[in-house]
């Protein structure tokens, strides 16, 4: 039997990869990814918790996650794709219209 | 029986006699300034009822044999326990004052008609509806129950008289001689406020009588104060009554045209001053040293202004001079213990004083000049003019029968039989004061009146609306003073403070006075009856440097303006220093501060979504690890119950 110690290191490294991706990557697709990384650590926590305490509630909120995640993927590249249209580049460094 | 019920009403409604006259003004205001004819009706039917119930109240008064006073009062309003209340005294002072206010207001009123008839239609109602505010705030101001009454009203006075002085406001120098009595007068005002409210504060009433009855434990408990409350209210005085050394607004108040003159130098304004101190007395006599002050204020302004008198050639200038002196001998009286002698003046002084101002508004009117060198001969075109003249002259000069003689013998016995240290000063001024007003008096009758015609000769004695005034004035002002006739005492038992007085005993001072007054005017005759002009000059140059020290008012005008320019512009400079640097750059530096820190934060805002996220990344991280760090040393969990 695997510790859920285990799990939840797993789970941190998944999370600080997706921070690290999203933080440093120019390329906003990169950037989606890195999100899809920070979501999936969330749901190994989720279903990690749900096995040790013997309850299925957080399986199921974890393919409610994966939905949502989907969807999110969807209006991401969706934005994505617009932003390419207007600005011929999904390089997030250059979309720095909003500042002073 | 029924004269006694009217006088009994008359008391009761009281309030009605102030409020004639502002609705005069009201009226007049409101009709747009527009109708010759209804201007004077209105304020003169008003001045005139408001003397019927004037008489009725001084009828009232009579009958009552010196009985309590009446007072009527309103609330007002209250502040925590200090309440303030709307309301009217009327003791023996107050009614003597408003029958001779209303009277004198009156008859000036009806001389205007004379006066004024050269005056645009719009100009004349105005000038109605100013002598109707003037009047009743004065009138008001006689009956005020409270300081705080009293304080309005005597701003009120200031303010009519500002809008009077200045009534031909076209010409510069009569708007800067309603300037300067305005802000002149002010000085004064502001002792006199800070004088209330002190009094106000420690008494816990502004009322009269209460602030009486309560003036022995303040005295008891804070001892010295009320000198100080006492030279403060005298601040007042100071100012509107022309005493040295605010006495430089009045001689220049001689802008307006003559009757406001009259008005405010015999009835109104100047007389407000002596009638607050004759009010208030009860807290000057607290206070000997205040009175002692009053004392030498008073003789000291009745000598400087009659100096300066004896110099002037322009016939209002000299009645202004005298009039000073005049105050002067007022608050002299008042100042020895003299509180009937002070009120007795006050009255004749009135009388004469209008009829004095009158006459010369009538020369005036007639030769249109100011001048005296211009006149001469006056008298023979203008024999009710110059009649009446005389009757002033011999009444301010002290002559028997004449009313000044009795009031001023009066003074003269109460600084006569003064004996506090240092009343030689009080008495030699006084005396020689006596010499003085004689001297110049008639030094203008002769120059005015008698002679060879100097200047225009086409003129004719004023109409009856200007010389009916004139010969009632004159009536008053020659037989007033035998309410004063030693062996009656009618005005003494009228108006005393405290006990009745004592009576002079010598008739030293009367002599004396009358020697003074007769030396006076054969020194003016033997100068002035040939040749005024020549011998004018010739004085002049014997004595040049005399001359120039008194033709320039003692420099007393000269030492005020040194003042304002050096030591209130000095402060103000030094205020509108802190003002500018200190008081604004404070909040000048908290602007300036907040854009220099948003023109630096700005940059923050770098548009860069993934800055952001590390900012948030490393505020989360910090809040976590600063969580756990806190509740290790600090545990404060204990808080939340846990």
């Amino acid at each position: 039997m695997i510790g859920i110690e285990y799990y939840l290191i797993l789970s941190l490294l998944l999370l600080l990869i997706g921070v690290y991706g999203a933080i440093t990557l120019r390329h906003a697709i990169g950037i989606l990814m890195s999100i899809e990384l920070i979501f999936n650590a969330a749901n190994i926590n989720l279903i990690v918790f749900s096995q040790y305490m013997q309850s299925m509630l957080g399986q199921v909120f974890a393919l409610f996650v994966i939905a949502i995640a989907a969807a999110e993927a969807a209006v991401g590249l969706a934005i994505i794709i617009m932003v390419y249209r207007n600005f011929h580049s999904v390089s997030v460094d250059e979309i720095d219209l909003l500042k002073w | 029986m029924n004269l006694e019920f009217f006088a009994q009403k008359c008391i009761n409604y009281v309030f009605i006699i102030p409020l004639l006259p502002f609705l005069a003004f009201l009226l007049i205001v409101a009709s747009g300034l527009k109708f010759r004819k209804l201007a004077p009706a209105l304020s003169i039917s008003a001045m005139f009822l408001a003397f019927i119930m004037a008489c009725g109240v001084l009828y009232g008064r009579i009958l009552s044999h010196n009985g309590p006073a009446n007072e009527i009062s309103f609330p007002w309003f209250s502040i925590g326990n200090f309440q303030l209340e709307i309301g009217f005294l009327v003791d023996n002072l107050t009614a003597m004052m408003v029958t001779m206010v209303s009277l004198i207001g009156g008859l000036i009123q009806i001389y205007s008609l004379g006066y004024m008839e050269h005056e645009k239609d719009a100009g004349f109602a105005r000038f109605y509806a100013y002598m109707s505010l003037f009047s009743a705030s004065m009138l008001g101001l006689v009956m005020a129950n409270n300081f705080v009454e009293i304080y309005m009203f005597w701003e009120l006075v200031g303010l009519c008289s500002y809008f009077l002085i200045g009534f031909w406001y076209n010409k510069k120098s009569a708007s800067d001689a309603a300037k300067k009595a305005f802000v002149v007068t002010r000085f004064g005002d502001l002792g006199f406020l800070i004088g209330i409210i002190m009094l106000a504060t420690l008494a816990g009433t502004a009322n009269f009588l209460q602030v009486a009855g309560i003036l022995p434990s303040i005295n008891m408990v804070h001892g010295g104060i009320i000198a100080v409350i006492a030279v403060l209210l005298f601040m007042g005085a100071v100012g509107k009554s022309a005493q040295f050394p605010l006495q430089i607004w009045l001689p220049d108040a001689m802008e307006g045209p003559t009757p406001v003159s009259a008005l405010i130098h015999a009835a109104t304004m100047v007389a407000a001053g002596v009638f607050m101190v004759s009010r208030l007395y009860n807290i000057f006599s607290f206070a000997p040293s205040s009175l002692m002050l009053v004392a030498y204020i008073g003789a000291f302004t009745a000598f400087l202004a009659a100096t300066i008198a004896l110099v002037q050639n322009d016939i209002k200038s000299v009645l202004a001079y005298s009039t000073i002196s005049q105050l002067g001998y007022m608050m002299l009286a008042l100042g020895v213990g003299g509180y009937t002698a002070g009120n007795f003046h006050l009255l004749t002084h009135a009388f004469f004083k209008a009829l004095l101002f009158l006459c010369a508004g009538s020369v005036i009117h007639a030769l249109h000049t100011n001048d005296m060198r211009e006149m001469g001969g006056v008298g023979k075109k203008m024999p009710i003019t110059g009649i009446t003249y005389l009757i002033g002259c011999l009444a301010i000069a002290g002559i028997p029968p004449f009313s000044g003689f009795f009031s001023k013998d009066e003074i003269l016995s109460a600084v006569y039989n003064f004996s506090q240290p240092g009343a030689a000063f009080l008495k030699i001024t006084g005396f020689l004061v006596v010499l003085m007003t004689a001297f110049y008096m008639f030094r203008s009758y002769i120059m005015t009146f008698c002679g060879q015609p100097r200047g225009k000769t086409e003129y004719k004695e004023s109409k009856l609306n200007m010389t009916i005034p004139l010969t009632i004035l004159a009536f008053f002002a020659a037989f007033i003073g035998f309410l004063g006739l030693p062996s009656m005492n009618l005005f003494r038992d009228f108006i005393h403070y405290g006990g009745v007085e004592t009576v002079a005993e010598s008739h030293l001072p009367m002599y004396l006075s009358l020697i003074l007054a007769v030396l006076g005017i054969l020194t003016a005759v033997a100068l002035y009856n040939k040749k005024p002009v020549e011998n004018e000059s010739l004085l002049r140059s014997k004595f040049p440097l005399l001359y120039k020290f008194l033709e320039n008012k003692w420099y007393m005008d000269d030492f005020w303006s040194l003042m304002v320019k050096y030591f209130l512009f000095g402060i103000a400079k030094v205020m509108s220093f802190i003002d500018t640097y200190i008081i604004d750059g404070i909040v000048r530096g908290i602007g300036a501060l907040t854009y220099y820190l948003g023109v630096q934060l700005r940059y923050e805002q770098s548009g860069k979504a993934q800055q952001y996220m590390v900012i948030i990344m490393i505020f989360i991280a910090t809040v976590l690890v600063g969580w756990q760090v806190a509740f290790k040393f600090f545990p404060l969990n204990i808080l939340f119950g846990g």
